[in-house]
């Protein structure tokens, strides 16, 4: 019986790779990644806790002293006693806890639309590629239907039919967002379901079902979570664009978007914080997400760019 | 030890065209600098061949472009000394190297080295216009004798073509007229013929040799297939993870290699013919390549399949065809006959081979059996059930009889599972056992493909390919079949393992009386392993028949060709001339309304059938075909 | 190839009828039409008889064949806020548009493909880090907020470039230009930077991709192999593959450059059919919004086309479908 020591190829016994201890590991080589990581998860929790962090209730109107409006940072709540922060807007709201609090809305609003597209958007790609044929034709033409259009203009008129609304909002981001998954993920399919460990997985007799849900699916995550995380940011940024152009979110639960459109108009007259503040929050945020994203793109798929 | 060697073989009056220096290439990696290339020295001679052997891994690559200084010099370091024709490269300045590269010395590649954006001609006539100063209208001319050189058929048309249009044979000519277009005195061809099929490897490599002649020039012809290098080398080089450890006259080491890495390559190499006179299928006989050792005791031929056996697999009248759409409206263009009537049959214990070159259909036919494709006609029976077709039965039945070797041990293994759960997987989902017993025989299974119980936690990216290929036997025996069905199973693999796998399929099959249908393009390996053998071609089996008799009586005129092309680690080839042909593999793609013409095959020997249609002939060899 | 246009000639058709479903449907989900045509003080009689006279009181699909007649006749009804030919309305604002995407195209592919280039060819050069990071902050700002911050530091601390409308324009064929007065261009920086800056990072992203894809490819081994310059060897051997999919995309990209001058309108009060929408959106403005939408569509349909054919063109591996018959 041949023995592999003669195998000028084998490899010498190698310690065994613990696959989420090595994914860590190279994660954390990229200064950026590992920045961006911890500014996300202090992003994250803070949102999470805006309640215990912020000294008032921003949507609270019997909290709002209308004697403090446009008072600028620093400044010292006269009812109160607590320091307004980044000073406060032209109802007398706190920014630093109206931030909080909008974090919370433009951080849901994205995390939700992003993963609920995403699982829309992954199964039906993953379904096509698949099963290919009729049901795949079908569906990667609507993909790219939708794709040919911009995400902006059809977030546009879904809102303009809808009208404004959080749940209105997330709807207009999904419809938006699957398609990209969709795409994505039949790529993706496409390319593992045609390895042939696939191909060996059938001939051993396993079920449909289980190549799908044991080999298919679990090859074809990584590059779904690069997606999703840049998803999300995106998600983010657009729902602050349709909230500035006034058809988002409504009034009475102003996300970050939001609050730098009310603020916009006093930024002309030298009154930045309402509307900087705000924008530095949305700001780092994203850039949080997209530096985790980018980092997980080389960690997860280092052979796909852009 | 080896560098003596080296220095008296250059020792020699003749003034060397090309000498390397100890040369040591290292990559930049994340623990500093790696070596893959340590302390090499040759020499090469003007109008000399000189052949670079080696394996995945042995540096035989980073030694061609650390000569022509193609590495990127942010990733890689270049130690040593490289002289040309006196001149030392390694100190050149970048514009002198320029100067050099593509005039003093040129390079070809393995495959797709043309660039896809631009047409043949454009590519051409860009060396003749800026390295030889040509005008455009001169360049065009020459470039056309430049095509006409390497016996490019209409090399006028040529010119307005794009790479994707040509065959690869095709494109590798191109590519090697653009090399001779400053009439180099060196040719680094590297791997020049591993991506193409053995027939057009043969024409290329006989290209070279006349072309070397012609131009009087150097070539160093980087290869890992031991017979290419019989067939061009006037000296070898063998390298081995980054040495080179044995250099001299291409007889003087076949004939009487000093290394025992060279002995192990040597004694794992299929040599075409060398079964001759027997019936049987014959392992390899091994040896260790530390030691220079056998492996171990000399092995028995396997005994012979029974001959008045019950078949085990029937194949009947398989045909399989693919339409081919295009023009208006997306209309049926023509029909690619991928098999077409085809029938054999395969005892149990016996092997059976289907050999054949792209696009012959021998993978199809494999793939129909095994029910990954569909078919358009014909039967297949596995003992009393159909195994494909629309009757078929049910997949719970069939793998539990009829298994898979794939051809890339890299894809074939799900990354994510551990070995262990590989293995476990068939064994779970069609047996009724208990956590303990499945360990058991997974362990079991491990040893029987040569490895350790032990790797079952591993990951697959933890093993060398030949490993994986052993854990791919391991999965295809887990349910115990009576057939398996091994699609190119060991052309993937370096030739040390490649011989080490085929001689555990025998081993298998002598141990489990297992039946094999084995596909392959590589006729010596075929002849090593097979019992009967079937010859594809455009589709159809041209040739069947037992083993000894069609390998020693070739009747069909592919066959004949196959056996023609095949490389043979045998340096009294070395001479031999094939004569120049630029002939195309056809395809098999038909006009709609095409009509297979009935089969009829002659028997010429006792169980030896040859195929009687006359479109079945290579193009070459057709009655009225020039030449 | 002839046919394959034709084939995508008649795809783009199909898709422009079912877009003109997809709004038919949308619109009448607006609120009760009726309600908002009809003042609350009309008598029923003339209720009646202005119901009749926009034909809603006709079943739906009479009165999506009136949409469908009108569109053909390119009427698609009268604007209610301006009094005039939702079209006219539109086609007055649409150069203005078109003027600003084509500035801000060209300002993505100039800033884009040079710096991926640079970034594709030295990956590991400190320039090229920074380049990078800079994509992703391109990538990753809003655009609006970064035309806030262009105005807050331009416009307002430094006064140095307007913060809105369009400036001195010249009327050459019959359209009002900004680009042929210094004044109008400098109303135009901004808006097509900040329009501009999104488009060019993926510009940017993309060339360095295609830059990083195609160098380790044989062939420009063999180029280097073949003693051709170092400089030949990048703008004649890479260039043009690394720029077949930059030139699709900034083709298909122009789309959406028309799409988000919505949000660089809005900012910067740049006079355009994006402004005019969100105007109308907030005004319930139903024939403009419907008038608005089929000219996008059809625009973007177009744009698709264009940018198919042109890659059919560019790339000689697309043809390769055509089969040999033997």
């Amino acid at each position: 019986m041949p023995v592999d020591l003669a195998d000028p190829f084998a490899r010498e016994a190698e310690e065994t790779a613990r696959p989420l201890r090595s994914f860590l590991r190279s994660y954390f080589q990229s200064p950026g990644g590992t920045f961006g990581l911890i500014l996300l998860v202090l992003i994250v929790l803070s949102a999470v806790f805006a309640p215990l962090l912020s000294f008032q209730n921003p949507y609270d109107l019997l909290q709002l002293d209308i004697m403090d409006g446009q008072l600028p940072p620093g400044e010292v709540s006269a009812a109160y006693g607590f320091p307004y922060l980044l000073g406060t807007d032209d109802q007398g709201r706190d920014m630093y806890s109206a931030i909080l609090y909008g974090l919370r809305i433009s951080l849901g609003v994205g995390i939700i639309s992003a993963t609920t597209a995403a699982v829309i958007g992954a199964t039906l790609g993953l379904i096509a590629a698949y099963r290919g044929g009729r049901v795949e034709s079908v569906i990667m033409r609507l993909v790219d239907f939708q794709l040919s259009f911009p995400t902006i203009l059809i977030a546009l008129m879904i809102l303009a039919i809808l009208g404004k609304g959080v749940a209105n909002v997330i709807l207009a981001l999904v419809l938006v967002e699957w398609a990209t998954f969709a795409r994505t993920a039949r790529g993706v399919g496409l390319v593992e379901s045609r390895k042939e460990y696939i191909e060996a997985s059938r001939v051993l007799g396993v079920p449909a079902w289980r190549i799908m849900l044991r080999h298919l699916l679990p090859n074809c995550i990584p590059p779904l979570i690069v997606i999703a995380t840049v998803q999300v940011a995106r998600a983010i940024s657009l729902e602050a664009t349709l909230s500035f152009l006034g058809v988002g979110v409504p009034i009475t639960e102003p996300s970050l978007g939001l609050l730098i459109s009310n603020g916009y108009q006093y930024m002309f007259s030298g009154m930045y914080w309402m509307s900087v503040f705000p924008g530095l929050s949305l700001l780092v945020t994203i850039v949080a997400i997209n530096l985790v994203g980018d980092r997980l793109r080389d960690v997860l798929n280092p052979r796909k760019d852009t | 030890m080896h560098l003596e060697t080296v220095h008296s073989d250059t020792a020699e009056a003749v003034h060397p065209l090309l000498s390397v220096r100890d040369l040591t290439t290292s990559f930049r990696t994340a623990d500093g600098w790696n070596p893959v290339v340590r302390t090499v020295s040759f020499d090469i001679r003007p109008q000399e061949t000189l052949a670079v052997v080696g394996e995945s891994g042995s540096g035989k690559s980073v030694t061609a472009l650390s000569i022509m200084r193609l590495l990127n010099p942010r990733t890689s370091r270049i130690e040593g000394e490289i002289r040309f024709d006196g001149t030392a490269l390694t100190g050149l300045p970048d514009a002198r190297m320029r100067r050099t590269r593509g005039s003093e010395i040129s390079m070809i590649f393995q495959d797709a080295s043309l660039n896809p954006v631009y047409t043949v001609g454009f590519q051409l006539t860009e060396v003749l216009r800026l390295k030889r100063g040509m005008t455009q209208a001169d360049a065009l001319r020459e470039a056309v004798n430049l095509l006409e050189k390497v016996r490019i058929p209409a090399a006028e048309r040529r010119l307005a073509s794009y790479p994707h249009e040509l065959s690869g044979g095709m494109r590798q000519r191109v590519a090697i007229a653009m090399a001779l277009a400053c009439k180099p005195r060196l040719l680094i061809a590297d791997e020049p013929t591993t991506a193409l099929d053995v027939t057009i490897q043969a024409q290329i490599i006989e290209l070279i040799k006349v072309l070397q002649d012609e131009e009087r020039m150097s070539v160093i012809f980087i290869t890992h297939d031991m017979g290419v290098v019989a067939e061009v080398a006037d000296r070898t080089a063998v390298m081995f993870r980054g040495d080179l450890i044995e250099t001299g006259p291409t007889e003087a080491v076949f004939a009487r290699p000093r290394e025992p890495y060279t002995k192990a390559l040597l004694a794992s190499i299929p040599r075409l013919g060398s079964m001759n006179g027997t019936d049987a299928p014959q392992p390899f006989r091994l040896i260790d390549h530390r030691t220079g050792e056998p492996l171990d005791a000399p092995v028995a031929p396997l005994p012979p399949a029974p001959a008045d056996a019950k078949p085990l697999l029937q194949v009947d009248r398989l045909s399989l065809r693919f339409d081919v759409r295009g023009g208006y409206f997306n209309r049926l263009a023509g029909r690619v006959h991928a098999v077409e009537d085809v029938s054999f049959r395969i005892a149990p214990g016996e092997t059976l081979s289907l050999v054949g070159e792209s696009g012959s259909g021998k993978s199809t036919t494999a793939r129909a059996i095994m029910g990954l494709n569909r078919m358009d006609g014909g039967q297949i029976r596995l003992g009393d059930v159909l195994a494909a077709g629309r009757n078929a039965a049910p997949r719970s039945v069939l793998c539990r009889r009829q298994q898979m070797i794939f051809q890339d041990p890299f894809a074939s293994l799900d990354p994510r599972f551990r070995v262990g759960d590989l293995l476990a997987e068939p064994l779970r989902v069609h047996l009724k056992l208990s956590g303990q017993e499945i360990g058991q025989k997974v362990a079991a299974l491990l040893r029987a493909v040569g490895l350790n119980p032990e790797m079952a936690h591993r990951y697959p990216h933890q093993f060398s390919g030949g490993q994986r290929q052993r854990i791919a036997i391991a999965r295809a025996l887990a349910l115990d079949p009576q057939l398996v069905v091994a699609d190119e199973a060991v052309s993937a693999l370096d030739v040390s393992v490649k011989a080490q796998v085929i001689n555990l399929l025998m081993d298998i099959q002598r141990a489990r009386q297992l039946s094999y249908l084995f596909i392959s393009h590589d006729m010596a390996v075929v002849e090593r392993i097979s019992h009967r053998v079937a010859v594809m071609y455009l589709g159809r089996i041209v040739e069947i028949g037992p083993r000894r008799s069609v390998f020693e009586h070739p009747t069909h005129p592919y066959t004949r060709q196959l056996m023609a092309a095949a490389p043979v680690p045998d340096t009294a080839r070395r001479h031999l001339r094939r004569g120049l042909v630029a002939e195309e593999i056809r395809t098999p793609i038909r006009r709609p309304d095409y009509v297979p013409a009935p089969t009829r095959m002659i028997e010429v020997a006792p169980d030896h059938f040859v195929l009687d249609l006359p479109d079945h002939v290579p193009a070459g060899l057709q009655p009225g075909a020039g030449a | 190839m002839f046919a394959s246009i034709l084939q995508r000639i008649g795809q783009a058709v199909f898709v422009m009828f079912c877009m003109t479903i997809v709004i038919f449907i949308g619109m009448n989900l607006i609120g009760n039409p009726i309600d908002l045509l009809i003042s609350p003080s009309a008598t029923p009689a003339e209720r009646t008889r202005l119901i009749a006279e926009f034909g809603l009181d006709q079943p739906i699909w009479v009165q999506y064949w009136r949409f469908l007649v009108g569109l053909v006749q390119l009427d698609l009804g009268t604007s209610y806020i301006f009094n005039e030919p939702a079209l006219r309305v539109i086609m007055q604002r649409f150069p203005a548009t078109m003027e600003l995407a084509l500035a801000a195209t060209f300002l993505s592919v100039l800033i884009g493909v040079p710096l991926g280039l640079y970034a594709g060819l030295r990956p590991y050069s400190p320039v090229s880090r920074i380049i990078m990071t800079g994509s992703i902050l391109g990538f990753s700002l809003p655009t609006f907020w970064v035309g806030m911050m262009l105005i807050l530091a331009f416009s307002v601390q430094l006064g140095w470039l307007p913060s809105g409308g369009r400036g001195e324009t010249v009327r050459v064929l019959g359209v009002q230009w900004s680009f042929l007065t210094l004044d109008g261009l400098s109303h135009m920086l901004l808006p097509a930077l900040n329009l501009a800056l999104f488009k060019a990072s993926l510009i940017l992203r993309l060339t360095r991709a295609g830059v990083a894809e195609v160098l380790p490819q044989d062939y420009v081994r063999l180029a280097h192999a073949k003693g051709l310059s170092a400089r030949r060897v990048v703008f004649v051997h890479v260039l043009k593959n690394v720029m077949i999919p930059v030139v699709t995309v900034v083709g298909l990209e122009f789309g959406s450059v028309i799409a988000f001058s919505v949000v660089t309108e809005t900012i910067f009060a740049w006079p355009g059919m994006g402004k005019l929408i969100i105007d109308s959106i907030n005004n319930l403005d139903r024939p403009i919004i419907v008038a608005y939408l089929m000219i996008i569509v059809l625009l973007f349909v177009t744009i698709n086309l264009v940018v198919d054919i042109l890659y059919t063109v560019l790339d000689p591996r697309v043809q390769f479908s055509k089969a040999r018959t033997s």
